[in-house]
C-alpha cells in the first residue's frame, strides 16, 4: 500500500518539477532513458503513456529510447540488458510477471542505473524487486473504490453476486483488482466470480452474455479491464438484462458514452499518461539534483457520469 | 480415356460406405465431434432444463451470433490455407480497414464509399503479404507477422491517435447485417452461410479452386499443369484479407465501436478452426464444410463450458484443451487414411 506522506512527497516532487522548468536547457546534463512498453504494440490503451513519456522527455530534456516488450518476459529482460550496455542513467520497465526481471533489474541497479518500475509492479512491491519506484495504478485500492461505488450506488447486499470478467484472470492487474473488489463486496456481503475474456471485442461480449444466461442470479458486472468494462453493456442488451448495474476500469469513449448517458456507473481510471511522464521525469531529477524518487499512485481517479466529459475530450493524448 | 474412366470412379464410390465415406472426408471428424456435441447438450439440457440454459432461444441466439466472428475469418484463412499458405495479419486487418471505413464514415464521406475504402486497405494488405512471400521466396507465416504488427501498429497513428470511434451507422445498414430474424436467428449467421457458400462454389464450381488445392498439394506439379501458382496465391492472400474485413464490419454493426485495439489470438483461433476443421497445415486439403463445422464446435465448447459452471477463470484452459484434442484427432485419422 503506497503511504499518504509518500503520495504528499509525489506531489510536491510534481510542483517542484514545474517550477524547474524554467532552468535553461545550458544547465541541464542529457540524461539518457530507456522506456519499455511492456506489450501490445497498438493498443490504444498505451497512446497516452508514450504522449506522456515523450511530453515528460521534451520538457525535462531527456533523450528518450522507447521500445516495445511485445508481452515477452525475456525479451523485456534482453530490453533492460541492452539499457545497461549501451550506458542510459535510467530503465523504465513493467513487472508484469513476478521473478522473471528480478535478476536484469538487479543487474541495472548493480550498474548504476536508475530504475522505476511502471503500469504493473512486482505483487511484493520494493520488497519482491530491486527497482527503486512504482508509478502506476494500486490495483488492490482502485478496485475497493470501484466496489464500494457499485455497492453504494445500487444499495447491493447480502445475497447479489456480481460477475467479474477480465481480459486474463491469471495476470498481477487482474488477481489484484479483483481483490480489492472482492473486499469492498465483501463488506457488503455480495459473492462474485471471475471469467476470462480475452481481449476480442465479439468475444468478450459473447462469453459475459453467455455467463449471464449460464447464471440467472448474477445482479451486477464489474469488468476488471478495458475490454470487458467496454463490453458488459452490449453483453447484457443481448440476453435481456439491459439495465444490469456495471462498472469498471479503464477508459476509451464507449465507456466513456455509456457512463455519460447513465448505462456504466463509473470506471477507475489509471491515468497511463502519468504513468509515462512522472518516470521520465523522476529519472531526470534523480539523475541531475539527486531529488529522491517515490511510489505513485496513478490510478484512484474514479470517473462517473460528473467528470467524465474531459476523459473523452482528451482521449488518446492526455487521457 | 476420361470418358470411360470417370462413371468407373463414380461407380467405386458408391460403393464406399457412408462410414468409409464420413472417415475419409476432411471434415469427417469434425461432422462427428460436432453431431456429438449437439446430442449431449440437447439431452443434458432436457434432463436439467433449471440449471443448463442450452436450449433457450436466448442461448442458442447468441451461439448462432458468435458463431461468424471467428467462421468468416476462418473461411479466408482456410482458402489461403488449402492454396499452401497462412495470414497471421487477418487480426490487424480485421481490426484496421472496418476501422478505416468507421473513420471515412465519421469524417463524412458515404457510407459505400467508406466500406469500399475498408475493402481497398484489405486488398492492399493481400496484395503486399503475396508481392513479399512470392516474389521473395520467404515463409507467408513470417511476412504476415510482421504485417501484424505494421498494420496493428500504424492505424492508431493514421487516425491522428484516435483511440476508438463509437458511430451511429444506417438503422437500415445496421439491421441487414444484425437483426434478430424470427427471435433466434441473427443475420450475423446468415452472412457466414452465404459466405461459406460462396466460398464453396470457388473451391467446388470454379477452376480456381482446383487451382487453389494443386497450389496448396504440389506446387511444381501445378506448374506443370499450366497454373500459373503466383497469381493463384495471390487471389487467395485478397480473399483472405477481404473475408477478415467482413466479419470486422459485423463486429463493428454489433457494438456500433470501431477500434484500433488489437484483437489479440483472432489470427490463430482462425487457424485452429480450419485445423479443426480438417484442412492440412501443408496446403492442398480440406472442405468448407470442415471450417463451418469448426467455428461451431469451437463455439460450442465455450458455450457448454460457460453454461456448465466450469470455473471460468480457466475458460482459455479449457478451450485450448479442447483444440489441442480436436486437432489430434484429426492428424490421427489423416495418418490412417
Amino acid at each position: 500500500m503506497i503511504s499518504h506522506a509518500r503520495r504528499v512527497l509525489a506531489s510536491s516532487s510534481i510542483v517542484l518539477a514545474a517550477f524547474s522548468v524554467q532552468v535553461s536547457a545550458q544547465e541541464m546534463e542529457e540524461v539518457k532513458v530507456t522506456f519499455i512498453q511492456h506489450c501490445c504494440s497498438g493498443a490504444t490503451f498505451f497512446l497516452p503513456m508514450q504522449f506522456g513519456a515523450e511530453e515528460a522527455a521534451r520538457i525535462f530534456d531527456v533523450d528518450l529510447t522507447y521500445v516495445n516488450a511485445d508481452g515477452d518476459a525475456a525479451r523485456h529482460s534482453n530490453l533492460i540488458q541492452t539499457a545497461i550496455a549501451e550506458g542510459q542513467h535510467a530503465v523504465i520497465p513493467t513487472i508484469t510477471v513476478p521473478d522473471a526481471l528480478d535478476d536484469a533489474v538487479q543487474q541495472a541497479v548493480d550498474a548504476g542505473l536508475i530504475v522505476i518500475a511502471q503500469n504493473i509492479d512486482d505483487p511484493d512491491g520494493g520488497d519482491g524487486n530491486a527497482r527503486h519506484a512504482f508509478v502506476g495504478q494500486d490495483f488492490i485500492a482502485s478496485g475497493q473504490i470501484i466496489g464500494r461505488k457499485m455497492v453504494e450506488t445500487h444499495g447491493l447486499g447480502e445475497g447479489d453476486h456480481c460477475l467479474l470478467p477480465v481480459e486474463f484472470p491469471e495476470l498481477t492487474y487482474a488477481i489484484e483488482r479483483a481483490q480489492g473488489v472482492q473486499i469492498a463486496l465483501d463488506e457488503a456481503g455480495v459473492t462474485s466470480e471471475v471469467v476470462g475474456t480475452g481481449t476480442v471485442d465479439a468475444e468478450a461480449t459473447t462469453i459475459i452474455a453467455q455467463s449471464l444466461i449460464a447464471n440467472p442470479n448474477i445482479s451486477c458486472a464489474i469488468g476488471l479491464g478495458t475490454t470487458p468494462t467496454t463490453t458488459i453493456p452490449d453483453a447484457a442488451a443481448e440476453v435481456g438484462r439491459d439495465g444490469l448495474p456495471n462498472g469498471g476500469f479503464d477508459t476509451n469513449p464507449k465507456i466513456m458514452e455509456n457512463i455519460l448517458a447513465g448505462i456504466t456507473t463509473g470506471t477507475m481510471d489509471q491515468q497511463p499518461f502519468w504513468q509515462g511522464f512522472l518516470p521520465v521525469m523522476f529519472a531526470a531529477y534523480e539523475h541531475r539534483y539527486g531529488l529522491r524518487m517515490v511510489d505513485f499512485d496513478t490510478g484512484n481517479n474514479l470517473i462517473d457520469a460528473e467528470n467524465g466529459q474531459k476523459a473523452l475530450d482528451w482521449g488518446g493524448t492526455y487521457r | 480415356m476420361t470418358e470411360t474412366a470417370k462413371p468407373d470412379i463414380q461407380a467405386r464410390y458408391r460403393q464406399i460406405s457412408l462410414v468409409d465415406r464420413i472417415r475419409t472426408h476432411p471434415a469427417g471428424p469434425v461432422a462427428v465431434v460436432f453431431v456429438v456435441m449437439l446430442v449431449l447438450c440437447t439431452l443434458y439440457a432436457l434432463a436439467n432444463p433449471t440449471s443448463f440454459y442450452f436450449l433457450t432461444k436466448g442461448n442458442t441466439s447468441l451461439v448462432l451470433r458468435a458463431i461468424p466472428n471467428f467462421g468468416i475469418v476462418a473461411l479466408g484463412v482456410g482458402l489461403l490455407m488449402i492454396a499452401g499458405e497462412f495470414d497471421l495479419s487477418v487480426g490487424s486487418v480485421y481490426v484496421a480497414a472496418p476501422f478505416g471505413m468507421a473513420f471515412a464514415y465519421a469524417n463524412g464521406v458515404p457510407l459505400a464509399w467508406a466500406i469500399l475504402f475498408a475493402y481497398s486497405i484489405a486488398i492492399c494488405v493481400g496484395l503486399v503479404n503475396a508481392f513479399l512471400t512470392l516474389k521473395f521466396n520467404i515463409p507467408s507465416f513470417i511476412v504476415t507477422l510482421g504485417m501484424l504488427f505494421i498494420v496493428r501498429t500504424s492505424a492508431p497513428y493514421l487516425a491522428g491517435h484516435t483511440r476508438s470511434l463509437v458511430i451511429k451507422l444506417p438503422p437500415d445498414f445496421k439491421a441487414a447485417l444484425t437483426k434478430n430474424l424470427w427471435g433466434f436467428m441473427p443475420a450475423q449467421f446468415l452472412w457466414f452461410i452465404g459466405l461459406a457458400i460462396v466460398a464453396y462454389l470457388i473451391l467446388n464450381r470454379h477452376f480456381l479452386g482446383n487451382h487453389f488445392y494443386a497450389a496448396g498439394g504440389d506446387k511444381r506439379a501445378a506448374r506443370f499443369a499450366g497454373i500459373n501458382v503466383a497469381w493463384t496465391k495471390t487471389i487467395a492472400f485478397v480473399l483472405c484479407a477481404m473475408f477478415a474485413t467482413t466479419s470486422g464490419i459485423l463486429q463493428v454493426a454489433r457494438s456500433s465501436k470501431a477500434e484500433t485495439n488489437p484483437q489479440l489470438f483472432i489470427e490463430l483461433f482462425a487457424v485452429a478452426v480450419c485445423v479443426m476443421g480438417g484442412l492440412s497445415l501443408f496446403g492442398g486439403r480440406g472442405a468448407v464444410i470442415g471450417i463451418v463445422l469448426g467455428a461451431a464446435v469451437l463455439q460450442l465448447i465455450q458455450d457448454v463450458i460457460i453454461l456448465a459452471r466450469l470455473p471460468g477463470f480457466y475458460l482459455d484452459m479449457f478451450v485450448g484443451i479442447a483444440i489441442v484434442l480436436g486437432v489430434v484427432m484429426n492428424a490421427a485419422v489423416q495418418k490412417r487414411y
